[in-house]
């Protein structure tokens, strides 16, 4: 009787969605909803946390007006990959090897194998510094974690925990809890956001350049474009996917927004200067109290075991499609050797390095930028050019305000990288002259 | 030259070598592509495709017959250019450029029944002639491209001390399936017909891996029949997508092959405007049916219930029955059972082949015919069908409407195709 009376629950709940159109439409979204979220989620790694953190702690609320251009930038970026994706499904790699051919190709994977390894292994990083915090050694945390991670992927069912990290992903806003708890000053932040400051001294500037590039990274354009095919979107259903889009950039900022305001009301006031996360979630304890510094600790730890797998699984993913190996989870170690043997040398070089006694952390971060920077504007131009070919788009192609965003957006990223790349660069060869 | 070593060569060793003009000795151009001629068994080389020093971004055809000698990775020597550049570079009917249709392009492995990606394109070589003999998918093949194959050859018997494999694919397998040099043209050069040798659900995993361009051309070549047999293989989101950009037309054409719950599953789903289009071009009778379907739930015995059957009235005698048997049996799904109804049509018994073929072929229906029928009725829940199948021994069950009168009926196998696609649904939902 009570599976008669489910059944007819079910049957009355189909129906009314039938009928209600706006009951419909939300269906639709979850279903399509995703890629953009799991995208924006992940790119608030353990790279980006740093950054966030470390912004804070230094100029205080200063720099949240970066986060408004940050934002846009990403969303044009992002569009044009979920709509290149509906539109021919293919993956971003699959386009640039047939329609540049085959050295672009190789020079960019060979950039995007590098970069991901110096990627992930800040990402074990963050499990290192998190795990600290609770008082585990890294030479326990980041084994177990890569472990893990391997047999999630190898053995396990990804779908599934795609869905858990998803659930996971809302514990970045322990980020927002953690921001309260440090009781800003709401007033100072409204006018920071407002009435952005410009000081042009170089820290301010690469600091600037540093949380815009943080949040725009080369392998996120292969990764968002594979998503939006894997769900077999629809050209009809381009509005829902313009959402989730949009959703998983708003996530992405106010995540940094709250970790900039936390750091910025606690240490910045009382002048505490933190090198990575781990060391913000540290510093919090005097000032916020013991829960806000494990809640920032604990994101920091959810952050890091996602992005320190959705990295080398992605990058193992782009370079298999370009080069025409079998790839896929779904497939056996023996199916597809070539991917399971990518995605376990990048696991393990880079999980190695964090575990070297004096692992030199802030040069991999920098050199893992240096290698994004100069990856980003061959993405980016291949991407727009691409997205203008009607051969490719048909009618989809850009119109006229999305190519001047685009091509604003393409210009001010390669600039801000650029720029990024040779301050580090030019200040290490002045300081050799010196 | 004729060692037989050299008998074998790649295409990446003649794109961009330079021309050498034999009148003069000197450099012409570079050699851009190359020209095949699909006619004979393997594509021969019919022409090159030339860029001449300072004439920017032109193309010039220098047909094969004009080169002397053929020298790789060096230069290609020719005669009578002033004549040959003076035409209109044009492909004849048969013919197609080989580095823009296959160089890092998806082509279909038949034998392997998937999707690679060419590297390079291997070459029978005899004297000036060339001959396309294998598409070039492996490792090698990349490193050809990159030009650096000798070092890393090199290093590779170095460390391992044998020579790296190279993986071919032999034209004979080759599928090409690029959509860039504009459709018809392709589509009417290269037969697809190899694709047709393939079991439909191979047939389904290749359009998955394919582009959505790729997927139509494909299509497109393919007869009715087997892409409705490939359709009813992959699964019902990529079912719609490709639906949703094929013609209408083409697409009523596939449907009308394909089974009456699968064609409910895809119209269902379809937007409003391409369902009209659709239900405008199939068959009356069909659109009834679709129509009468898709109001059903799916989960309903009426959504998975064939409307053929065969019935028969009380006072048929059993050769009467026999005979109509045999006049229907092409176009029924079972013929096994015979439902018997009285004059308002309500189901009153039920008789099967075995019984029509062991008693008197004058007895009436009414006298041996069972009488107590199993029945679900067309809002029974897919699930309970499935269940009376494993609780009684037989294979087809009736569906009446709540007057008893009979709508259609279900096979076994039906019922559980359904019900199976509804758990593995839930279970998908679940992940």
């Amino acid at each position: 009787m009570t599976s008669a009376a489910a059944r007819s629950f079910v049957q009355g709940f189909f129906n009314k969605v039938k009928e209600n159109a706006a009951l419909r439409n939300l269906l639709l979204f979850l279903s399509i909803l995703g890629p953009g979220i799991i995208t924006g989620s992940v790119d608030n790694d353990a790279g980006g946390i740093t950054t966030y953190s470390v912004a804070g702690a230094l100029y205080g609320y200063n720099l949240l007006w970066t986060l408004i251009p940050s934002f846009v930038a990403l969303a044009v970026v992002q569009e044009m990959n979920a709509r290149m994706g509906i539109v021919t499904g293919k993956g971003l790699a699959d386009l640039i090897r047939e329609n540049f051919g085959v050295r672009i190709t190789f020079f960019i994977f060979v950039g995007l194998v590098v970069a991901d390894i110096g990627n992930t292994a800040t990402e074990f990083a963050g499990v290192a510094g998190s795990m600290m915090i609770f008082g585990v050694s890294k030479y326990v945390s980041v084994p177990l974690a890569a472990v893990a991670v391997w047999i999630l992927v190898v053995k396990g069912d990804y779908k599934i925990a795609e869905r858990i990290f998803l659930v996971f992903s809302l514990c970045l806003f322990s980020y927002v809890l953690s921001a309260l708890l440090a009781k800003p000053d709401w007033g100072e932040v409204g006018k920071s956001l407002v009435h952005p400051t410009m000081h042009f001294d170089s820290d301010y500037l690469s600091m600037t350049l540093g949380i815009i590039g943080t949040t725009i990274a080369p392998w996120m354009q292969f990764y968002m474009q594979s998503a939006v095919i894997e769900k077999r979107i629809k050209i009809n259903e381009y509005r829902y996917v313009l959402w989730d889009v949009i959703l998983g950039c708003v996530a992405t900022v106010v995540v940094a927004f709250f970790i900039i305001v936390a750091c910025a009301s606690t240490l910045h006031k009382n002048g505490v200067v933190i090198k990575e996360a781990a060391d913000a979630a540290m510093s919090l304890k005097p000032f916020a109290g013991d829960f806000a510094s494990e809640l920032f600790a604990f994101g920091l730890f959810v952050a890091s075991v996602f992005s320190a797998t959705i990295l080398p699984l992605a990058t193992a993913f782009y370079v298999c499609e370009a080069f025409g190996f079998e790839a896929g989870i779904n497939k056996k170690i023996h199916e597809a050797p070539q991917f399971y043997a990518l995605f376990t040398f990048i696991m393990a070089v880079s999980a190695g390095i964090i575990l070297l006694p004096h692992a030199p952390l802030i040069s991999i971060t920098i050199w893992t930028q240096v290698v994004n920077a100069m990856l980003l504007p061959v993405v980016l131009v291949s991407m727009i050019l691409m997205v203008n070919n009607p051969k490719i788009m048909g009618e989809h192609v850009n119109n006229r305000v999305q190519n001047m965003v685009g091509w604003a957006t393409t210009g001010i990223l390669i600039m801000l990288t650029a720029m990024l790349v040779v301050q580090p660069l030019a200040a290490a060869v002045l300081k050799v002259f010196r | 030259m004729s060692a037989y070593t050299d008998n074998f060569t790649h295409l990446s060793y003649i794109i961009g070598i330079p021309l050498i003009d034999s009148a003069t000795g000197r450099r012409a151009g570079r050699v851009t592509d190359m020209v095949a001629g699909l006619r004979e068994m393997y594509p021969r080389i019919s022409g090159a495709m030339i860029a001449r020093s300072g004439q920017g971004r032109r193309r010039f055809y220098l047909p094969w017959k004009n080169v002397k000698s053929l020298e790789l990775r060096r230069a290609l020597v020719a005669e009578g250019l002033d004549e040959a550049f003076h035409q209109e570079p044009r492909l004849g009917e048969n013919e197609i450029l080989l580095k823009e249709t296959f160089w890092d392009k998806q082509i279909v492995d038949i034998q392997g029944s998937k999707v690679v990606r060419v590297n390079d394109l291997h070459l029978l070589r005899e004297d000036q002639n060339l001959w396309v003999v294998h598409m070039d998918v492996g490792i090698p093949g990349l490193l050809r491209r990159l030009g650096c194959f000798g070092l890393s050859d090199w290093l590779f018997q170095l460390v391992f001390s044998c020579e790296m494999k190279e993986t071919f694919i032999s034209w004979k397998f080759v599928q090409p399936i690029t959509p860039t040099i504009g459709r018809d043209v392709l589509a009417l050069k290269v037969h697809h017909s190899k694709l047709s040798e393939l079991h439909p659900a191979d047939l389904a995993e290749i359009f998955i891996d394919l582009g959505n361009d790729e997927r139509l051309l494909i299509l497109q070549s393919l007869d009715d029949a087997t892409a409705a047999r490939a359709f009813q293989e992959m699964p019902l989101p990529v079912r719609v997508q490709m639906a949703e950009h094929v013609a209408d037309e083409r697409l009523a054409g596939i449907v009308n092959g394909m089974a009456m719950d699968e064609v409910v599953d895809l119209v269902a789903q379809l937007p409003k405007r391409k369902k009209a289009a659709l239900l405008r071009l199939l068959p009356p009778d069909k659109v009834v049916q679709i129509t009468g379907l898709l109001e059903l739930s799916r989960r309903v015995a009426g959504s998975i219930m064939n409307t053929e059957f065969i019935s028969v009235r009380r006072d048929a005698t059993a050769t009467e029955v026999l005979d109509k048997i045999k006049a229907e049996a092409r176009r029924q799904e079972s013929i096994y059972h015979t439902y018997v109804l009285d004059e308002q049509d309500d189901l009153v018994g039920v008789v099967t082949l075995r019984q029509l073929l062991t008693v008197p072929g004058d007895a009436p229906v009414a006298g041996f015919m069972r009488k107590r029928v199993v029945r679900v009725t067309v809002d029974t829940n897919v699930r309970d069908v499935a269940d009376i199948f494993l609780k009684y021994n037989f294979t087809v069950v009736p569906v009446v409407d709540k007057h008893n009168r009979v709508q259609g009926a279900i096979t076994m196998k039906d019922a559980f195709a359904a019900v199976f696609r509804q758990v593995r649904s839930e279970a998908e939902a679940a992940k």
